[in-house]
């Protein structure tokens, strides 16, 4: 990691203040994304990472949410300190960002030429007659068939992974140097949401973005990330190169997580549940938020908040156990899978 | 673009922890009471309600005695008199007594009316949107057919025809507000046939109508109810406008019929309008607060502060 | 294939639903044929469009097939009246894929479990109760959360009354239709190994829907694969798994992300192109053989037969090597 970081979080805290009282959704998150690279941040529902992203581009409404945190620097200007004007032109123009579901994010009376010129006139310098030549452009570049003919449909005309390829057509048409993408092909279908993938990827290569991923799916983020951070209830509890956690898992989350999944062609009798389930947010432990469901607790992660500690490979894991599941023989169960 | 709170937080505090005794507690501050007595407008609308209900339920406990006996000199104004408060009218009848018999008629037939309106709207309302098809088709048109036509003009004919009672008051506005109810009804069956909970009814081999019944109803409730109480307010105003054109019930006194026959000394004796018509007014506000509150009681999304 | 004739708990045969839709005719499922064995699961996986939940409708009865015949443990309900066929509905139950959604918001648990009871003329309150005691705890919920709304519980635990509630019936089939797509990883794994568990201790089959073919890899002994309304390869999960015959299939596998960024990355592989074609003017032919990487020109022509192509592997592709056409396609559809 010796180039410079083109977004630098640190100690992002997202507080939401509800009638149950305020509860903190992300809790001192820092990362870094450098140019070009791709860091996926994965986690069930409710871990914080969809806040995240919302909170990265200040889309969240406040009130409820309050954002606090040491900075959020992207190229060198603190995020946090901007005022909401200037926001908005770091969106959708050096940051941009696709959603889960590309047709709520749609305008459904308008054609998507329409919308993605609405991109370029307000991001770009084009004008005029360019502006639908660049259209057609971009939804080629997404691959979309017949482009020429396609620009002037609505997007009901339109596919789940077509709609999917717009808003990307949208997002990039700013050439924007961030691409944050929110679970972009959880709606969609495994073969299409392979191609969405494979098209966000080469498309980050080819205009030389960074990308942040967010998901819930192990097996998307292994496919598709350089990095990958962890988080458990607000919390990062892991964050390393991919090769090393998916080779290598240290945390008890991480670990259960992995073998709570299917793995095909190692079929075992039972998957390995993870007991009980996702701590409120308004009632969390006092100590390691995983320790009321970890295998390797004891009554001091009951009590102690577990620190970032680095474990070489440029990673860290939060747990008070590290030693011991540091020195483990790992148990992912890619290496050891009953065999039927 | 923007978010909401409850579009991302987790989950709601109460289904995250279900093992934990807290969920208990927020239980009880969702359940139906509480967010009722914490709602100021459902409370205030209740209250004003009890009163009026009161009066008129024990109307002959506190004014034993007919209400048209003439008991004093006429023309008496409002608190001029410890023995008749609010005076007496044109014939020596005592306006207050009045009032409080009056209550009875007003609420019987604003009651009765949006019963017989709910009921029916409820009926065409649930089949339409549950069965779908040409039993929609039929139904909505027939809905349609009343709902074209004027409701104060409608109402008159009936009662011109039926011959002025209470039954044919009650009859002739229920007749023209069903519809309203009918179309809620219809849209919430319409939404909850395709739930998967009553798919789940469906291969339990569970009926139709037994689906109706426990399920598209006790789900499709909370705006009949709101609907029902402004009903009952739109009712009494019925009933008052046909009391004042004179097509009230002859035998019986109601706020209406009061205003009625105030009318005639209106300049020189506006009190007798005025204070059937307060009456009113404070009824029909009672009811729209309750309606309103209602609908924040009911409506989970709300929050009550 | 030397397994004595066991009545099938389901037996779909020839199965066609088709719709009238503002769009014209839709044929959501053309000709599908398959059985499955008491105590059996048969995964069941394709995208969307595919025409599984229209399948998984007509396997309950939630809509009328047009034309074919569905038998459960020997009786055709089809071509049935209402009340023969109301004495055989409890035999198919269905967990469905939204575990909110399901349940009725203003039911408790207790009311739930008691209805299908109700229902079919278990009598007896004390009896219903202690029946509902049972299911309760077999699917692993404590007694005291009788009285809960569905909003009072978490997703994994809403997705186990819906499992209680198709239990309460004893029935010979259920049709899990995305049981566990709505739910997390750790709460996946609790559903899935509860579903294992009830399959073990009472036998029932299992029609297990879903696009995920990780998770049928994991619950099926048999996979069918469809596509745009018809099975284009059914095999045993580790045959299928192993040596995936038809085009699509292999799509699917190569598609499926993998827990190996050393060997498996999104940039390296090669994914089937194209969307689903249209339902409603399905291609000529084989239905895949517009997005197919190895179409010849007879797959535009000729729609290929699911055939036999040993050991209960069926495929239906014209270039699948050792697939004959079986000349009696009922042995072929019997459980291995």
């Amino acid at each position: 990691m010796t180039r410079p970081a083109l977004l630098d979080v640190k100690d992002l805290t997202v507080r939401f203040r509800t009638p149950a009282g305020r509860l903190t959704a992300v809790d001192r998150l820092s990362f870094d994304i450098a140019a070009g690279e791709t860091l996926a941040i994965v986690g069930e529902s409710g871990c914080g990472k969809s806040v995240t992203a919302m909170a990265l581009l200040r889309l969240l409404r406040s009130p409820p949410a309050e954002i606090s945190g040491s900075h959020v620097r992207f190229e060198g200007t603190d995020l946090l300190a901007l005022s909401e004007r200037a926001m908005r032109d770091v969106r959708g123009n050096r940051i941009a960002m696709i959603f889960q579901d590309p047709l709520s994010a749609l305008n459904p009376v308008r054609t998507v030429a329409d919308q993605i010129i609405e991109s370029l006139k307000r991001h770009t310098g084009l004008r005029g007659p360019a502006l639908h030549r660049r259209a057609v452009e971009l939804l080629d570049l997404v691959r979309i068939p017949e482009p020429q003919r396609r620009a002037d449909d609505y997007p009901h005309h339109f596919s789940g992974g077509m709609r999917q390829r717009v808003m990307i057509a949208i997002a990039i048409a700013a050439n924007p140097r961030l691409l944050i993408a929110d679970e972009p092909t959880t709606a969609l279908d495994v073969t299409v949401q392979a191609q969405i993938l494979k098209l966000i990827v080469s498309l980050q290569k080819e205009f030389g973005m960074s990308l942040l991923l967010i998901s819930h799916d192990l097996g998307v983020v292994a496919e598709t990330a350089d990095r990958v951070l962890v988080m458990y209830a607000g919390r990062k509890v892991e964050e390393r190169p991919v090769a090393d956690l998916f080779a290598r898992p240290l945390h008890p989350y991480t670990r259960a997580l992995m073998r709570a999944r299917p793995t095909p062609g190692l079929r075992r009798e039972l998957l390995d549940e993870i007991p009980g389930i996702v701590p409120s947010l308004a009632d969390l432990p006092p100590g390691c938020a995983f320790a009321p469901r970890c295998a390797h607790a004891d009554e001091t992660c009951a009590r102690l908040q577990p620190v970032l500690e680095g474990v070489g490979g440029g990673g860290s894991v939060a747990c008070l156990h590290l030693d011991r599941l540091a020195g483990e023989k790992p148990r992912a169960p890619v290496l050891e899978g009953v065999p039927a | 673009m923007s978010l909401d709170a409850t579009d991302i937080l987790p989950r709601a505090p109460a289904a995250s922890a279900p093992a934990a005794p807290k969920p208990r507690r927020a239980v009880r501050a969702s359940s139906f009471g509480y967010r009722f007595l914490r709602s100021r407008t459902a409370l205030a609308g209740s209250i004003g309600l009890a009163l009026v209900a009161g009066a008129a339920l024990f109307a002959g406990q506190i004014f034993p005695g007919d209400p048209l006996d003439m008991v004093a000199r006429p023309f008496i104004w409002p608190f001029t008199s410890a023995e008749y408060p609010l005076g007496t009218d044109m014939l020596g009848r005592d306006i207050l007594v009045g009032l409080v018999y009056a209550a009875r008629v007003s609420l019987a037939v604003g009651l009765a009316a949006a019963g017989l309106a709910v009921a029916l709207g409820v009926v065409f309302g649930a089949l339409s949107g549950y069965f779908g098809g040409w039993v929609d088709q039929v139904l909505t048109r027939i809905t349609e057919v009343f709902q074209t036509m004027p409701p104060l003009v409608f109402v008159v004919v009936v009662v011109a025809i039926l011959t002025p009672s209470v039954s044919s008051i009650v009859l002739g506005i229920a007749v023209t507000s069903w519809p309203q109810v009918a179309r809620l009804v219809r849209a919430e069956a319409l939404r909850l046939r395709d739930a998967e909970f009553v798919q789940a009814a469906r291969v339990m081999g569970m009926g139709h109508f037994r689906i109706i019944l426990t399920h598209i109803l006790p789900n499709a409730i909370s705006p009949v109810v709101v609907a029902g109480s402004i009903l009952v307010a739109s009712a009494i105003l019925t009933e008052a406008a046909l009391s004042f054109l004179g097509l009230g019930d002859p035998n019986l006194i109601s706020w209406g019929s009061m205003i009625g026959s105030g009318r005639e000394v209106l300049r020189t004796a506006w009190y007798m309008t005025a204070l059937p018509g307060l009456a009113i007014s404070l009824t029909v506000m009672a009811l729209n607060l309750l309606g309103n509150g209602l609908n924040d009681v009911l409506n989970p999304r709300v929050s009550l502060t | 294939m030397s397994a004595p004739v066991e009545t099938p708990a389901l037996e779909v045969r020839d199965l066609v639903v088709s719709y009238n839709t503002g769009r014209g005719p839709l044929s959501a499922v053309d000709g599908v044929s398959f059985a499955i064995r008491p105590g059996e699961t048969l995964g069941l996986v394709g995208e969307s469009g595919c025409g599984k939940s229209s399948l998984a409708k007509a396997i309950v009865q939630l809509v009328e097939p047009s034309s074919g015949a569905l038998k459960v443990e020997g009786h055709d309900i089809t071509g049935l009246t209402a009340r023969e066929r109301r004495a055989l509905r409890p035999k198919v139950q269905m967990v469905f894929q939204d575990p909110m959604g399901a349940l009725d918001p203003r039911q408790r648990a207790g009311t739930i479990l008691e209805t299908p009871l109700k229902l079919n003329g278990v009598r007896g309150k004390a009896e219903r109760r202690a029946r509902v005691a049972s299911l309760m705890e077999a699917v692993g919920l404590r007694p005291e959360f009788i009285d809960r709304l569905p909003h009072e519980f978490s997703g994994g635990q809403r997705q186990r009354i819906g499992i209680a509630r198709a239990l309460a019936l004893d029935p010979a089939v259920i049709v899990c239709d995305e049981p566990v797509s709505a739910l997390d990883v750790s709460l996946q794994a609790q559903v899935l190994n509860l579903l294992r568990k009830v399959q073990r201790e009472t036998s029932v089959a299992y029609l297990f829907i879903s696009h995920d073919l990780s998770v049928v890899e994991h619950i099926a002994d048999r996979v069918a694969i469809m596509y745009l309304g018809r099975i284009v390869e059914l095999a045993p999960r580790e045959t299928l798994w192993r040596a995936p015959l038809h085009p699509y299939t292999r799509a699917l596998i190569e598609a499926l992300p993998r827990i190996d960024p050393g060997a498996s990355r999104i940039a390296d592989k090669t994914i089937v192109g194209g969307d689903l074609p249209s339902p409603f003017a399905p291609p000529k032919g084989c239905r895949f053989h517009t997005r197919c990487p190895i179409a010849v020109a007879r797959c535009a022509i000729d729609a290929p037969a699911l055939s036999d192509a040993g050991d209960g592997h069926l495929v239906a592709c014209h270039l699948a090597s050792g697939a004959v056409p079986a000349p009696n396609a009922s042995a072929a559809l019997q459980p291995a």
